[in-house]
């Protein structure tokens, strides 16, 4: 087994001790991103000329990783994976990226990801669709794809992406790793191309719960450039990871988790984890929340997202920056820019999202949105005055084939499938980890806790997946 | 609130400096009927106007206003090289004439 | 004749070091693009922090115009596309601005009117424009500087209240210290609002965007009347519209109608966490405000006793009126610190072009100079040279008085010593005095004079000789 697939600390130690060199790590993961590059579409560009780093103490110093390209990256190509921006080069870093920088970390590339990160389906970067490694004829999910993808193949141990609805869990979920979304605020979005500024968390893929721990240690963070950051120098994740997780009180929400009894397989991986949960001494209890609350979050989630993405997204003209057409006037210049570098779902989208904020829609769009936002985390925090965390089925079904469709309007959809925005509603630390296997395809399942319990997230995360016993994709093969 | 048609769609979209295909309307209309579908049923539930909306996640405690400090490095070069053409270290766009400012 | 009502937005650069939402230098420069950061360019990752002194000067403003201030800083989006904008939207507050609701005292010709202020919020600058025969060039040196809009009730009826509402505002800036506010610099720019109506009820808003100077608002206001009135004259309507000023004819032209109103679709920025705004935050910023000009004329007339044309011309500037207070506040009688610093003082720095900062003067030096005065040390003839000597060399009266020599002997002993000095010797002379001869005393007072080379009071000396001659030698 070659080093690069083992966990993080094994590869500090092996690091450390010479048996294995940062060059050789680098080279590894540079050969993997190509070796899998056609088949999968990971990357918006692959840094072949990434350099070794130096080993220090730092668990990540000298290892490769993967950064989703809707991160600035001073000097590197990053495209948001959208027209618009495809000669776009930053001229400064995104704090998560200067912090895993001075982390030591190698990058070796910039993921596809859904065209400006609006998408759940890993299909609508402008490079084209991301696969699924498990089966290349099912998607990996969005819009985190790519980092899902590199993860989940093992080309690199660890990436970073971006959650605004479920766009790291989701994917994680689909590719059998795990995906973390952090208390909002714990990790900088400075450099964080913003979808939704008041959704939007930045949070990685790793295989283990562990390797993540790690990651979210080194990028975590009051930052002076990012308002809605804090401190949280009191929570140190990978020193509480394996504390005795006895006594610790779980619910899941019964009208999402009834959806799932319908299908048996699903159903009976969720009780299973249930089952260790309890013996790992976790109490677990079944609670209720409003269906008509519940079915609000797709609708809300669309609304405040593309509200905020529609203004977000304005900076998008081609003028200072960005992939300008010609035109004779500016209006026209700014119109043949958008027009040509934009896809048309994310034209429709922001057209949704403008419509939702005009003066005479906002009270009943945009503000009701809003408010059914509060009422969500209302009582999603009151329930957490009692529980240690909310634990869940990560989605309703294993990865979907490219061609099926959800019905938007069934209710298996509006729960199952969108259950995770409540952890951006209200800013909840949110882990997805891998709970089995149904139709030899990943399922997962997804743990939400108080804000700022994220040390406790992942103590939880990590006893349930010592119970679990996944076998990664990448270390699956090898055997 | 406003009724959806090709025209003020297009109308939209225009303001949002773009334009729509004729093609893109249905796939709109469909996706938007949705949307509304369901936020109609979101004003139904019972005292749903009397919820103070919700734009900030949590109350953050840590919060703090910037000191009046000047501490940017960003270059001239560096402002401007993302910029399809510049004169002068300023970026040129066709003539502006009239309008908002 | 129509009834006028004209509201005015107006907008205001604040100082600072640094920008309103980023860390780049809030200051002039020749060289483009050299005065900014990411986030003044929009670059896509970038999130604003707002600076804590722009919104403390903002709050000043707010309180010194007796706004109600809000419970928490928030700002809002609002949404445009313009070549000048390189976010897409502007931040600014709509939602809780710095103030709300206040008022602003003005004196239209010793009249006291209220001006009610709508609201006053702090946003951020676009970049600037440059325009070219064929293209414009975009500099985002000005992008991000701190503005402070200020909204006024529709309830000035007039061109001259209009211009004066302008004026006292613009005193307002400058004494709070939040600005130069100068229109010249682009500091200051105001848009209009003039309507016309028979009835109580307002007329057709018409708005005119962005005059750069007050003199331009009052020629947008005559225009607008005159326009506005024929056309009601002519049984017209007139058309609710946003139009501009054409500096060169000082005629408004049309802009756009109602009907294409942008809707800037507004909504709470989610990048900058609420900051609440502690009592004790108001009370420290509330101590900062000074007291302003119309308030500091009223004092000076009702409390001083001074004219009117003196309260005017001492509280132009508010670094000569601290001034003359500190006199008042030191001790110096109100009439002569003011004839002082209105008299040689002003004349002195309007002389040399300067400011009252520029020169090595304090107030302690005139209440001095008063002092020697009122104590016939020096004459007031005197006093002017001794100020002059003062005011370039920033020496204190008394050590000026010393080194020149100047200081008249005015204290008894030390005449009476003399004057003893000078019996004893012209004991003849003495003996002899008769009251009747005053040639005689005229030799006695010469030769005192002569003693004290000059510097024994006069009119001192003259008593004393007397009552000594009279008893001399009985």
């Amino acid at each position: 087994m070659s080093y690069l697939d083992k966990s993080l600390k094994e590869i500090h130690q092996a690091l450390q001790e010479g048996k294995v060199t940062s060059k050789e790590l680098t080279e590894e993961a540079l050969k993997r991103a190509h070796e899998y590059q056609e088949e999968l579409n990971s990357f918006v560009t692959i840094l072949d000329d990434a350099k070794e780093e130096k080993v220090t103490d730092n668990v990540l110093s000298g290892i490769p990783c993967a950064i989703k390209d809707n991160f600035s990256t001073k000097g590197v190509l990053t495209t948001a994976s959208s027209n618009i921006l495809s000669d776009y080069v930053p001229v400064f870093d995104a704090t998560a990226v200067a912090k895993l920088k001075d982390a030591g970390m190698v990058m070796i590339g910039k993921t596809v990801l859904d065209e400006l990160a609006m998408g759940g389906t890993g299909t609508t970067g402008h490079t084209g669709i991301v696969k699924n490694p498990w089966d290349p004829t099912r998607m990996i999910g969005g819009s985190s794809a790519g980092s899902a993808a590199a993860v989940a193949r093992g080309i690199v141990p660890y990436a970073l992406g971006s959650d605004t609805g479920d766009s790291i869990r989701k994917p994680a979920g689909y590719g059998g790793v795990v995906g973390y979304k952090p208390t909002y605020g714990l990790v900088s979005r400075w450099g964080l191309f913003a979808f939704a500024s008041s959704l939007d968390h930045v949070g990685c893929f790793a295989k283990t719960v562990e390797d993540a721990a790690y990651v979210i240690d080194n990028i975590k963070g009051i930052d002076e450039k990012d308002m809605t950051s804090f401190d949280s120098s009191n929570v140190n994740i990978v020193d509480n990871l394996n504390n005795d997780v006895a006594g610790k009180k779980l619910f899941y929400i019964k009208e999402i988790v009834d959806e799932l009894k319908e299908d048996k397989k699903y159903y009976d991986n969720f009780l299973k984890v249930l089952d260790y949960a309890k013996e790992l001494g976790m109490e677990v209890k079944e609670e209720s929340i409003d269906g008509n609350i519940l079915r609000g979050i797709y609708p809300s989630y669309m609304a405040i997202s593309c509200a905020e993405a529609t203004s977000n997204n304005s900076n998008l003209t081609g003028i200072p920056f960005g992939n300008r057409k010609d035109g004779s006037t500016p209006d026209e210049v700014m119109i043949n820019t958008r027009t040509e570098g934009f896809s048309e779902l994310i034209r429709r989208r922001f057209v949704i999202g403008s419509f939702i904020l005009q003066k005479e829609n906002q009270e009943k769009l945009f503000l009701n949105a809003q408010r059914i936002r509060r009422l969500i985390v209302d009582k999603v925090t009151d329930l957490f005055k009692t529980y240690d965390g909310c634990i869940m089925p990560n989605a309703g079904s294993i990865a979907p084939k490219f061609d099926e469709e959800h019905d938007r309007l069934s209710d298996k959809y509006l729960l199952l499938e969108n259950h995770l925005g409540i952890g951006n509603f209200g800013g909840f630390p949110s882990i997805t980890i891998p709970s089995g296997l149904v139709d030899n395809m990943p399922v997962a399942i997804n743990i939400t806790g108080p804000i700022m319990t994220d040390d406790v997230v992942f103590n939880i995360a990590n006893k349930l997946e010592e119970k679990i016993g996944f076998v990664p994709l990448s270390k699956k093969e090898e055997k | 609130m406003q009724k959806i048609t090709k025209e003020n769609i297009q109308d939209y979209a225009l303001k949002l400096m773009f334009k729509m295909k004729d093609e893109e309307f249905d796939a709109f209309e469909k996706e938007f009927e949705t949307i509304l579908k369901h936020m109609d049923l979101i004003g139904q539930i019972d005292g749903i106007e009397k919820v103070e909306p919700m734009t900030f996640p949590f109350k953050n405690k840590d919060v703090k206003l910037r000191k009046d400090v000047a501490t940017s490095t960003l270059t001239t070069d560096d402002a401007v090289k993302n910029a399809h053409e510049t004169i002068y270290d300023e970026v040129k766009v066709p003539k502006v004439v009239g309008g908002e400012s | 004749m129509y009834k006028v009502t004209i509201g005015l937005e107006v907008h205001c650069e604040l100082q600072s070091n640094s920008k309103v939402f980023s860390p780049a230098i809030n200051g002039y420069t020749e060289a483009p693009n050299s005065h900014v950061a990411y986030q003044d360019l929009g670059f896509p990752g970038i999130l604003p922090v707002a600076n804590e002194e722009a919104v403390k000067r903002a709050l000043k403003v707010s309180m010194a115009m007796n706004c109600k201030t809000p419970d928490e800083i928030i700002f809002d989006r609002k949404n445009y596309y313009y070549p000048d904008l390189p976010k897409g939207y502007q931040i600014t507050q709509m939602t809780k601005p710095v103030g709300i609701n206040g008022y602003v005292d003005i004196d239209v010709n010793g009249e006291i009117k209220r001006v009610d202020i709508h609201d006053t919020h702090l946003e951020e600058d676009t970049a600037s424009l440059d325009h070219y025969d064929t293209y414009s060039l975009i500099d985002y040196n000005r992008s991000g500087i701190p503005l402070l809009e200020t909204v006024t009730e529709p309830c000035l009826h007039s061109k001259e209240e209009a211009l004066t509402f302008l004026e006292t505002y613009r005193s307002l800036i400058v004494y709070c210290g939040v600005s130069e506010a100068r229109s010249d610099k682009g500091q200051m720019r105001c848009d209009v609002n003039v309507s016309l109506s028979e009835t109580d009820e307002l007329g057709s808003k018409v708005e005119i965007k962005n005059i750069n100077s007050f003199y331009n608002v009052g020629r947008a206001i005559d225009f607008e009347i005159e326009r506005q009135t024929e056309i009601l004259q002519n049984g017209g309507v007139v058309e609710q519209e946003t139009r501009r000023l054409d500096d060169e004819t000082g005629e408004t032209f049309h802009m756009r109608s109602k009907v294409d109103a942008v809707d800037y679709k507004y909504f709470i920025e989610p990048n900058i966490a609420p900051t609440p705004v502690t009592d004790e935050m108001l009370e420290e910023i509330r101590k900062t405000i000074p007291m302003l000009q119309l308030d500091r004329k009223r004092k000076y007339m009702e409390e001083y006793g001074l004219s009117e044309y003196d309260s005017d011309v001492l509280v132009k500037v508010k670094e000569n009126s601290d001034f003359f207070q500190e006199c008042v506040d030191l001790g110096t009688d109100p009439k002569k610190a003011c004839n002082w610093v209105t008299g040689m003082l002003m004349g002195y720095l309007n002389e040399n072009e300067i400011k009252i900062e520029e020169v090595p003067i304090k107030p302690i030096m005139i209440k001095e100079l008063v002092d020697l005065v009122d104590a016939k040390t020096i004459s007031s003839k005197q006093a002017k040279e001794v100020f002059e000597c003062m005011i370039e060399s920033g020496k204190e009266p008394n050590v000026i008085v010393k080194e020149k020599g100047m200081m008249q002997i005015s204290d008894d002993s030390a005449i009476h010593d003399i004057v003893m000095e000078v019996l004893k010797e012209n004991d003849e002379q003495a003996r002899s005095y008769n009251p009747e001869k005053t040639r005689m005393i005229d030799f006695f007072v010469g030769q005192v004079m002569k003693k004290t080379r000059g510097k024994a009071n006069p009119a001192k000396t003259m008593e004393m000789l007397k009552e000594e001659l009279s008893k001399y030698g009985k």
